[in-house]
């Protein structure tokens, strides 16, 4: 237990208790919380039950909220595992976009530490989501100076600048001159032009490398200069001949084809369809198919078949809702390459997981509510089904039951029919299992209350296994999950990693201060890790 | 066909587990024959306007179309939305256009383009009104309906504009349209409202069904329950005389799991007498509209009255009938006074 307002250093960062928000606990604890159960599963996408916009307003709020309590709070909590790239998105712009002096005064985290922070956030984003980021900055008018070196540190430096300046070279470009600012960028494209790169060395007047050095090469530390000068004069359109592999390919590819095999797939196709209107489809693919990621591997393995080309991905790289939503797509098939890598993966989150139990029952709800919507389609199913291998991993025994949904032979659920759950728990208890999860959107109808009552009546009776409801999708009507009881507690989760939460969660609702020294323990070693 | 009761209309199909959530119950209705002869708007074909209170669809599959009763569109374009006030049936690979159609946003110009729009169902508390107005051809008819409509729901002064009620209520009709989920097999329901039967919905395919569920239950039942809740102050005893408790008197799992299964067993027995009691009412058949061999036919009794379409050998493939609303006002003591019998 804390009380102290000390000083205490965590993973290198003296965090000063003084500055401890003087607010109620109560307030801390219960905003906290919201938040967790808000950025743990809010997407920019609608869900089955809310628009887009509802989504955002929603969380937008909330993000508002911790921030106003503690911005070092709210940093290191955009660091938490399973916290959604759109919540990290929105965490990363409220981060940058403040300027206020006395937030940063009063805040626990140093202010270099959270720029740390930022950066190992942008890390952990797809890079299209970290450009998508860059746009949003820009559109939000966000350029002071730390943005815009965060920008060029993170674009720079990255070991696959040469790839993204051919397949995001548009967004890319957009990000570099934000920071830079337009006039300076047509400086530096014209200095770029005169460049020959085939000489493998730079060539610049004294006022040239002046400019390169203050606008671009202060920020180049992990790539060499002549490497970044080459992709940022392609990103810029210079009309230069390139030596770089993917820059050669994509000039060489408009006079053959063949010669675009080290370009990404989209990329040669659209130089297909502008400069080789008679080669096909195929041809592409089977070009391109080395330069797939694993996911765009999976996206395209069924069209690639369709043409006749075979498109291996490795499935230890892609996540579990990834491959269980494959699976589905892959006509409900479950291979036994796909089996054994969602079993080795569940194995090896069990080992880092704060649960552990001797017999752990789940209840999964295979309603119809669990297929998700368009935009997310069966990918609550998804999520619930790689949560399950999760918490059986985490136990001896485990005993599942279903609760609407067809399952097949392969432990894939169809989701359909109404959402009766009591049935299951009921059932579950009877095997006296250390801790009951139910996998459940919250939504009940036969009838709704139906689970209340039999806890009630269980508790009642005087059995008090631990019972846990777990949401894989976010109802924002609520502004956090809809709760099936309200003598259980409910972990939302978009994945499944993100059931360590509950370990803050529980500290947090024992005391604010010892949960956020704990938040701060289990985030800030982290910033030692590298994408 | 002259004369008609539930009993044929529901032919082929039995009544499954109640879903109960709030003032509704839903009791879905199962079948094991697919009929797969008909497509919905949904799922096939263009629908659009070609003036103001006429509604063109284009049936561009190979089976045919049947619009279900009081289908709208609330499109997001610059036009004029629109509700039919009937059901329709298109043969295949034809188009039709129906002028007794319902212009039902007053004061919006513009013709809705052709294209597959994502359907509704008129509100409950329109449709038998729209019913009585089928045979007129103008466009403006649902206007003073809709805006009492919308007062009663609290929206004052909203003209015929159904849209304001859509929009101003869309938080609550999305998680209502959420809560009643489809079974497997499903084609269609009987839906309730404290008990109450308010509506009756068959169609010919599991398809079809999912391809209407969302415009039925969000426009039509759920706009019935937020008009109901805003004129009635409604308690958790009032909803629970509906929804069975489960017993208290338990000491065992065993005990709640025999008191799980009793209270399931009255839930059933409650849906399965809700459909007794409304097999044998005889409704007067009025014939409308055929095409090839199908008849689109107004059936209405004192309890009932909506439209069904019929096959060639007189089987029932679509029916969509709504409680009228003198009878559903009408306290359930005198409703479901027993027949004579000794």
């Amino acid at each position: 237990m804390t009380t102290n307002n000390e000083k205490m250093v965590i993973a290198g960062t003296t965090i000063d208790m003084a500055k401890f928000p003087s607010i109620s606990e109560d307030v801390i604890t219960k905003t906290f919380l919201k938040f967790v159960d808000v950025a743990n599963t809010s997407t920019d996408r609608a869900t089955f039950y809310n628009t887009k916009d509802e989504q955002a307003k929603s969380s937008n709020s909330i993000h508002q909220q911790l921030y106003s309590i503690n911005r070092g709070i709210y940093a290191v909590s955009l660091m938490l595992d399973g916290i959604t790239d759109n919540s990290k998105m929105v965490g990363i712009q409220n981060l940058l976009g403040s300027a206020e002096l006395t937030d940063r005064d009063r805040s626990l985290l140093p202010i270099d530490k959270e720029t740390e922070v930022i950066a190992y956030l942008l890390t952990q984003l797809p890079v299209q989501r970290m450009l998508n980021l860059y746009a949003d900055l820009k559109t939000n008018r966000i350029n002071n100076s730390r943005t815009r070196r965060i920008i060029m540190l993170s674009i720079l430096n990255s070991g696959n600048l040469e790839y993204w300046s051919v397949k995001y070279r548009n967004k890319v470009k957009d990000a570099i001159e934000h920071a830079t600012g337009k006039r300076y960028l047509s400086i530096i494209k014209s200095i770029l032009e005169k460049q020959e790169f085939s000489t493998k060395r730079l060539v610049f007047t004294q006022k040239e490398s002046d400019i390169m050095k203050n606008v671009v090469f202060k920020y180049v530390h992990a790539q060499s200069e002549t490497y970044v000068a080459e992709c940022l004069a392609f990103i810029l359109g210079c009309k230069n001949v390139y030596t770089l592999p993917i820059l050669k390919s994509f000039n060489d590819a408009k006079t053959d084809i063949t010669k675009g095999n080290k370009l990404p797939r989209e990329i040669l196709e659209g130089i297909r369809s502008t400069y080789h209107k008679n080669a096909t489809t195929k041809e592409v693919l089977e070009l391109t198919k080395e330069q797939l990621t694993t996911k765009e591997k999976m996206q395209v393995q069924q069209n690639a078949e369709k043409h006749g080309v075979k498109v291996d991905f490795d499935v230890t790289k892609q996540d579990v809702v990834g491959l269980y939503i494959h699976c589905y797509a892959n006509d409900n098939k479950v291979t036994p390459e796909i089996l054994s890598a969602l079993k080795a993966k569940a194995k090896k989150s069990a080992i880092t997981s704060p649960l552990s139990y001797g017999k752990v029952a789940i209840l999964i709800d295979g309603s119809g509510s669990s297929i998700g919507n368009k935009t997310q389609h069966l990918r609550p199913i998804a999520t619930a089904l790689a949560i399950r291998d999760l918490l059986a991993a985490t136990a001896e025994t485990s005993v599942i039951e279903y609760a609407g949904g067809t399952v097949t032979d392969d432990g894939l659920v169809i989701p359909n029919g109404e959402t009766n759950l009591a049935g299951g728990v009921l059932r579950l208890m009877k095997q006296s299992p250390d801790a009951l999860f139910i996998i459940s959107d919250g939504y009940e109808n036969a009838p709704a209350g139906r689970v209340n009552e039999v806890i009630e009546a269980l508790r009642k009776i005087g059995i008090d296994t631990p019972i846990f409801q777990i949401s894989p999708v976010m109802a924002g009507e609520v502004g956090g999950v809809k709760k099936l009881s309200n003598h259980i507690s409910v972990l939302p989760v978009s994945k499944p990693e993100a059931i360590g939460f509950s370990m803050i969660k529980a500290m947090i609702e024992q005391s604010a201060k010892d949960g956020i020294i704990g938040l701060f323990n289990i985030t800030l070693p982290k910033l030692a890790l590298k994408r | 066909m002259t004369k008609l009761t539930i009993k044929e209309i529901l032919k082929g199909t039995t009544p499954g587990k109640m879903q109960t959530v709030g003032i509704m119950q839903v009791i879905p209705l199962i079948s094991e024959i697919d009929d797969d002869r008909f497509v919905s708007p949904s799922m096939e074909g263009k629908v659009g306007t070609e003036g103001y209170g006429s509604m063109m669809f284009e049936n561009t599959s190979s089976k045919n179309m049947i619009i279900p009763n009081h289908t709208a569109y609330m499109v997001k374009q610059a036009a004029q939305n629109h509700a039919m006030t009937h059901a329709g049936i298109l043969a295949a690979k034809s188009k039709k256009i129906y002028n007794t159609a319902a212009c039902i946003q007053q004061s919006q110009a513009g013709y809705i383009t052709p294209d597959m729009h994502e359907i509704s169902i008129l509100p409950f508390a329109l449709r038998e009104h729209a019913l009585g107005l089928r045979n007129t051809s103008s466009y403006n008819k649902l206007w003073p309906a809709i805006s009492e409509f919308n007062r009663r729901c609290g929206l004052a002064d909203t003209g015929g504009h159904l849209e304001k009620f859509y929009d101003h209520f869309n938080k609550e009709l999305e998680e209502f349209a959420a809560e009643f989920e489809t079974v497997p097999n499903q084609v269609g329901a009987i839906v309730l409202i404290m008990g109450k039967v308010v509506g009756i919905d068959r169609t010919p395919s599991k398809a079809y069904w999912s391809s209407i569920w969302r415009g039925l239950i969000r426009g039509c039942y759920g706009a019935l329950a937020i008009q109901f809740e805003k004129e009635n102050a409604i308690n958790a005893n009032q909803i629970n005389s509906v929804r069975v408790p489960l017993g208290k008197n338990v000491n065992s799992i065993a005990d709640i799991e025999a008191e799980l299964s009793k209270a399931e067993l009255t839930q059933d027995e409650f849906a399965k007498s809700t459909v007794r009691e409304l097999i044998d009412e005889e409704f007067e058949v009025v014939k409308e509209e055929s095409v090839g061999t199908y008849e689109r036919n107004n059936i209405s009794n004192k309890q009932l009255i909506g439209q069904i379409i019929a096959d060639e050998i007189g089987l029932v493939v679509y029916a969509s009938l709504v409680t009228k609303d003198k009878w559903f006002r009408t306290d359930s003591k005198l409703t479901k006074i027993k027949q004579f019998d000794i």
